[in-house]
């Protein structure tokens, strides 16, 4: 009976050894361990002015000032829409994956929006001019040095068409979700991560990674949402670690004490012109504004000002010396 | 028993013969056999005859007269009786003969499925009733419902009109009432008729969804009864090249709609399947006033008779029997007999107002311009609806037209479906290979895929410009997309110097947006049937590019206080082109009026005045014309494809002050005495429309119409849901997120098959797995739901070391084997936790681990694969020679397919080789010393 139930145990397992593979070792008690980043307190900054600006039927995912001073946006599921005073008009005919909207940039006389069915041009008549590696998501947008680069779910693309990076060191695809430029390095964020090349390239170059889960302390995820450019590198927003300082020396993650401030919103990480400040939108924690970032060993504090804990911000934007703020509700403001 | 087979037997027989003999069969008397037949004959009313005879209007409802240049009261089937009485009638044949339909009656017919059962569809019948006078047509439209099942009925019938018809009136019948419509704002229309559904009042509502597309519902259609809905209209008759053409579209090709379009399901009527007829016929009737002023009637898609009748003055064509399925355009055409004015004025006297109505005929012989040479573009639509007979005909019109161009014009070809192709980046010059390349290019195409127009149109615009020639794009297609307003729109603001010539391919292309196109285009309509010789088409497009157009167009008047000209920008006019004004006048014109007009004839100034040949009537016709116009102004003067309030705003009160139905303003009307029980169950019927001749059913559908569901993704963040299904019109996804919000819309990507969504997994959402509900509506009306699994997954998986030295040496390779752990503290936890997604998936969500990535001390980052038999993450790093003894702290980070991670630490010891030769030294060492006792003590 015995040799019976072994040999019939013997075939079962030799029958489902693929999916055995994949079984757990059962533990008495996780051997893992919370990442050491201590949690940093949310301080409340003075009031800001605030100027509604309008109110979209979707939520906000990316905001850009086209030359002509026009206000567009670009929505989770709606496409891009042109601010003409209180009104929203839908702009650049978008279709199917192209209403995704990811990322918004002004570039001349257009505004470029990256969607989940490439990167289209749209004129200041609210028409599409181009439409740029059709078949990929584009996640991310930049322009530098008045090369327009497209962070995409094959890596850094230049605009209309070009590989700037694909693969990491390792020959593993790189999914560009942000992308900046601080410090002569071109800096890619990914959900493994931060890869960054010097810039302006010169040649062929391997992506050097700075994983943020690697830190002192390190991230409680690798996922990048949005970059910005700090002093002598990248702060990096993650989808539910906080923030890292990244630079070419390592990697400084910081978490918040509410642990819903930790989700960083995609592309929601904005700086604007002269201002000392970084300020991100978050999933559960309002709007905030992080200070400190620039010196190596300082001491980075976050504040947000008042009012701003109920909304959902879901994107900010640099504009000039001010801020543009786009929420889950529809919410478009400036805050000065 | 008996009385009631005896009672039954009596029904039947008065049924079957009559009055005398079911009393001699029955042996009653006659009385009561007659008060039974009575009883009988009202019980088994036959639903196929309409109620006709004398007209009870509901009560407060005007009596439905027509207008006073509306049609005549005589209906369709008095025309048709009136014309085979004539001794003059004949039968014209089509020439070549086109194939008639299949009879009737060996077509399987398409029924419907109910819970009842099987039935069979609402719409029995069409008649049309169309009369003419000069350029104008008065159509009156009957449409008979009926109810086959025991149920209250609503009917719902998506239809053709022409594309600038001004619908005036709609009324019903219902037994032996008539009940009139009243226009109203759309919601309120709306509103009425879905109160008087809910009630159990007869009610019909006329909704326009397109200039060219309307929808009609018929509301509680008692059980066995029918109920006819009558639509007028008027509508200009287009003049070409010297002939009229007359057209009224039958049915309505099946549309790819892109995901701009926010009303897909309003647009895309289901449409009969493959060997099925919908069981409805239509008879056309047209009279021609007066008769003697139309000459060479005939008509280029269906077989006719004619005959011209004295007595009323009028040419009469009816259909010819046998040619009576709803499935191509009735396209009659006719030349006025005599020489047309080259300005006539119509005009109409209004209470205080006048209309007039200018029409002005160009010189009609003019030089051949100094050909510049031309930059010709051909844009050709690929997609399924034009798989087989129409691509074939397109491709026939191309190849004519590139063999038609002249030696210095250049040319390129621009094909779409899905996605756009063309033959050559840059213009291609005419010499033999290159048109010889085109021709084999050409032949590669095949129908198949959606029909993403405007990327299409995109790129054929985009095409760098020669600025020594003319850019010319000729446009084919059949114009079966739901997105007409964007298309047109784009090329209006998009088209630069260029000229757009659409052309219609196909027996019920959408004229709509043809005309759209070449009126946008500043260029020239045309439609192209299946049988049509293409060689006299591309003549006149030629004839048309090569001679000047009269551009800048302005007019002055002489003798008439002329206001309002409706088109407010006079069009450029082509050879054989006349120019129709509609305007007001603040009194009649006087006897010498004249009208001048200027322009630009090429490059040369263009200057004619002409005597207003001017006829007067007292009616309403040209008000209602000139409305329609002013309306179809206001509608296409949009920035960024919307309507201004202000605009939306004028459209309303013309529409209520004239009584027309437009995307603002429907018609409504309401039977308020007579009742169905509204606790009978309704049955909602949609009406199939025919699937257009020549075009085939797979090249829409496919031949793959199961829906199937492909999630791409599913955390962390925004998910994506795709859903293959090839014949949907509208795919939406209940998400256990949003329960009871409304289902979220998926919209059409790229082809005509998949749909895609995009939403958000709310934060705190409990781990688990969880069915999102996929609900697709397809375009011949069925309604399928599939399910798709969500996992919820926010835990981080835990990862143990099941395998790893203590000590490594520097230089040496540290093997680590490790493998994803379940904490069996954790299950409590887990267990207690809300689980709306189910334990196990939780639980696979703890222990699911894409990647493991170990870090040592001195800077080396290793990623583990898994390998071995029993799935192990192995990860493989190498101590540094100079690596300093003592110990080190790996640090083993995993990640699971949602991006959560998990980090944790393992200890070794650098340089630790050196313990085991001391530890075993020692061991041996008591070991000797043992032995060496023992020896002793011995």
């Amino acid at each position: 009976v015995l040799a019976f139930a072994l040999a019939v145990g013997g075939v079962v397992i030799a029958s489902h050894r693929q999916r055995l593979r994949h079984l757990a070792v059962p533990v008495w008690t996780a051997p893992s361990r919370p990442a050491a980043a201590r949690p940093q307190p949310i301080l409340d900054a003075p009031a800001a002015t605030v100027r509604e600006l309008g109110r979209l039927p979707a939520r906000v995912t990316a905001l850009a000032r086209g030359r002509d001073g026009a206000l567009y946006a670009g929505t989770f599921d709606q496409g891009v829409f042109r601010l003409d005073g209180a009104r929203a008009l839908p702009v650049g005919a978008l279709v199917g994956r192209e209403r995704f909207i990811n990322a918004l940039v002004a570039r001349g006389d257009t505004i470029v929006a990256g969607t989940y069915g490439g990167a289209i041009a749209i004129d200041a008549d609210g028409l599409r001019r181009a439409t740029h590696v059709p078949e990929l998501a584009v996640e991310a947008l930049l322009v530098v040095d008045g090369e327009l680069l497209a962070g995409t779910t094959r890596g850094v693309v230049a605009l209309p068409g070009g590989s700037i990076v694909e693969r990491g060191r390792g020959g593993e695809p790189i999914r560009a979700t942000a992308l900046a430029r601080s410090a002569g390095r071109l800096w890619i964020g990914s959900p493994d991560g931060v890869w960054s090349i010097p810039w302006p390239l010169e040649g062929t170059a391997a992506p050097s990674w700075h994983p943020l889960v690697f830190g002192r302390p390190g991230a409680d995820t690798d996922a990048v949402t949005a970059l910005v450019p700090i002093a002598d590198g990248v702060l990096a927003g993650t989808d539910d670690g906080g923030v890292a300082r990244v630079t070419v020396d390592g990697v400084r993650a910081l978490r918040f004490a509410e642990p819903r401030a930790d989700e960083i919103n995609p592309g929601a990480l904005a700086r604007p012109d002269g201002a000392g400040a970084v300020w991100a939108g978050t999933q559960g924690g309002g709007l905030l504004q992080l200070s400190g970032l620039d010196a190596r060993d300082g001491a980075p504090q976050a504040a947000r000002p008042a009012g701003w804990l109920a909304r959902e911000v879901s994107a900010v934007a640099a504009d000039g010396g001010g801020l543009l703020v786009g929420t889950a509700a529809g919410e478009l403001y400036a805050v000065d | 028993v008996r009385a009631a087979i005896g009672f039954a037997l009596l029904h039947a027989a008065c049924f079957c013969v009559g009055v005398e003999e079911a009393a001699a069969v029955t042996n009653i008397r006659r009385p009561i056999a007659l008060a039974l037949l009575l009883c009988a004959c009202g019980s088994h009313e036959t639903p196929r005859t309409p109620a006709r005879g004398p007209l009870h209007t509901a009560a407060g409802a005007a009596p439905p007269t027509p207008g006073a240049n509306g049609p005549s009261p005589s209906s369709a089937r008095e025309v048709i009786e009136r014309l085979m009485r004539l001794a003059n009638h004949e039968a014209v044949e089509l020439s070549p003969l086109v194939p008639g339909p299949r009879d009737p009656l060996e077509t399987p017919h398409l029924v419907g499925k109910s819970a009842d059962g099987t039935i069979e569809f609402a719409l029995a019948h069409t008649s049309v009733h169309a009369r003419v006078t000069g350029s104008i047509a008065h159509v009156e439209v009957q449409q008979l419902y009926q109810n086959p099942t025991a149920n209250r009925l609503e009917a719902v019938y998506q239809f053709p009109l022409p594309e600038n018809a001004a619908v005036t009136d709609m009324l019903f019948r219902i037994r032996n009432r008539v009940v009139v419509s009243e226009v109203r704002r759309r919601a309120e229309a709306k509103q009425v008729y879905e109160d008087a559904k809910r009630e159990g009042k007869a009610a019909a509502l006329t909704e326009q969804e397109r200039p060219n597309l309307f929808t009609q519902s018929v509301a509680n259609i008692p059980p066995g009864e029918s109920v006819e809905v009558i639509l007028r209209y008027v509508h200009e008759i287009k003049f070409d090249d010297g002939r009229y053409t007359f057209v009224f579209p039958t049915t309505i090709g099946p549309r790819y709609v892109p995901a701009s379009v926010t009303d897909a399901e309003r647009v895309t009527p289901p449409v009969v399947p493959p060997g099925m007829r919908s069981a409805h016929d239509i008879e056309i009737a047209v009279e021609l006033l007066p008769g003697a002023a139309f000459t060479d009637v005939a008509a280029r898609s269906h077989r006719i008779e004619t005959g011209v009748d004295a007595e009323h003055g009028a040419r009469l064509v009816t259909l010819a029997a046998g040619d009576t399925v709803p499935n191509k355009d009735f396209i009659l055409g006719w030349r006025p007999a005599g020489k047309e004015p080259d300005a006539r004025l119509l005009v109409e006297e209004e209470r205080d107002a006048h209309h007039f109505m200018l029409f002005v005929q160009p010189p009609a012989h003019v030089e051949a311009a100094q050909v510049r040479p031309k930059q010709m573009v051909f844009l050709i639509d690929k997609s399924g609806s034009m798989m087989g007979e129409p691509i074939e005909t397109a491709k026939r019109v191309i190849k004519r037209a590139l063999a038609g161009m002249g030696p210095d014009d250049t040319f390129q070809l621009v094909a779409f479906d899905s996605s756009t192709e063309v033959m050559s980046e840059s213009a291609l010059g005419n010499t033999p290979e290159n048109v010889r390349a085109a021709g084999a290019w050409l032949e590669t195409l095949s129908g198949g895929g959606g029909t993403e127009m405007l990327q299409g149109i995109i790129r054929a615009l985009e095409l760098p410009t020669d600025p020594r020639r003319l850019r010319m794009v000729v446009f084919c297609t059949d114009g079966f997309i739901g997105n007409e307003p964007e298309i047109i729109d784009y090329i209006a603001k998009s088209r630069g110097e260029a000229r757009v010539f659409g052309f219609g391919i196909g027996s019920s292309v959408n004229r709509y947006l043809i005309e759209g196109v070449g009126r946008a285009g500043r260029g020239a309509a045309e439609v192209v049937r299946l049988q049509d010789p293409v060689d006299d088409v591309v003549a006149r497009l030629y004839k048309r590019l090569d001679r000047p157009v009269l551009t800048d167009i302005a007019l002055s008047f002489e003798g008439l206080d002329a206001e309002a000209l409706e088109p407010a920008r006079l069009p450029d006019l082509f050879a054989g082109q006349p120019l129709v004004v509609v305007g007001r006048a603040k009194s009649a014109p006087r006897p010498d009026a004249r009208v001048t007009i200027t322009g630009k004839l090429g490059t040369a100034a263009f200057r004619r005045t002409l005597p207003l040949a001017a006829a007067a009537e007292r009616g309403t016709t040209l008000g209602t014309l000139w409305a329609r116009r002013r309306i179809e102004e206001l509608t296409e003067r949009r920035p960024y494809g919307g309507v201004e309030p202000q605009d939306q705003e004028e459209i309303v009160a013309l529409a209520l002050q004239r009584k027309l139905i437009t995307q603002y303003t429907s018609f409504v009307a309401v039977e308020r005495e007579l009742k169905v029980d509204p606790s009978l169950p309704l049955t909602r019927l949609l009406v199939p429309n025919e699937m257009p001749e020549g075009v085939k059913y797979e090249g829409i559908f496919g031949s793959e119409t199961v829906a199937q569901v492909t999630p791409v993704r599913i955390k962390p963040g925004d998910p994506e849901l795709r859903v293959q299904a090839p014949d949907a019109t509208r795919v939406s996804v209940e998400l256990p997120f949003f329960r009871g919000g409304a289902p979220l819309a998926a919209v059409r990507d790229g082809d005509r098959s998949t749909w895609v969504a995009r939403f958000l997994v709310p934060s705190g959402w409990p781990d688990g797995s969880y069915d999102a509900h996929v609900i697709i509506e397809r375009i011949d009306g069925a309604r399928l739901e599939r399910t798709v699994s969500l996992r919820v997954d926010t835990t981080p998986p835990a990862i143990a070391v099941v395998g790893a030295p203590e000590t490594a040496q520097p230089g040496a390779t540290l093997r680590l084997a490790m493998k994803p752990a379940l904490p069996l503290d954790e299950l409590l936890t887990m267990a207690a936790a809300p689980n709306a997604g189910g334990l196990g998936w939780t639980i696979k969500g703890a222990i699911d681990v894409k990647q493991v990535l170990v870090r040592a001390p001195w800077g080396e980052v290793a990623r583990a694969r898994m390998d071995g038999t029993f799935g192990e993450w192995i990860a493989e790093l190498h101590v540094p020679d100079g690596a300093a003894a003592g110990p080190a702290q790996l640090e083993i980070v995993a990640v699971d397919t949602a991006g959560n991670t998990s980090r944790r630490t393992l200890d070794v010891h650098i340089g630790g080789a050196l313990r085991a030769p001391v530890l075993m030294g020692a061991v041996a060492l008591l070991a000797l010393a043992l032995l060496v006792r023992r020896r002793s003590a011995s």
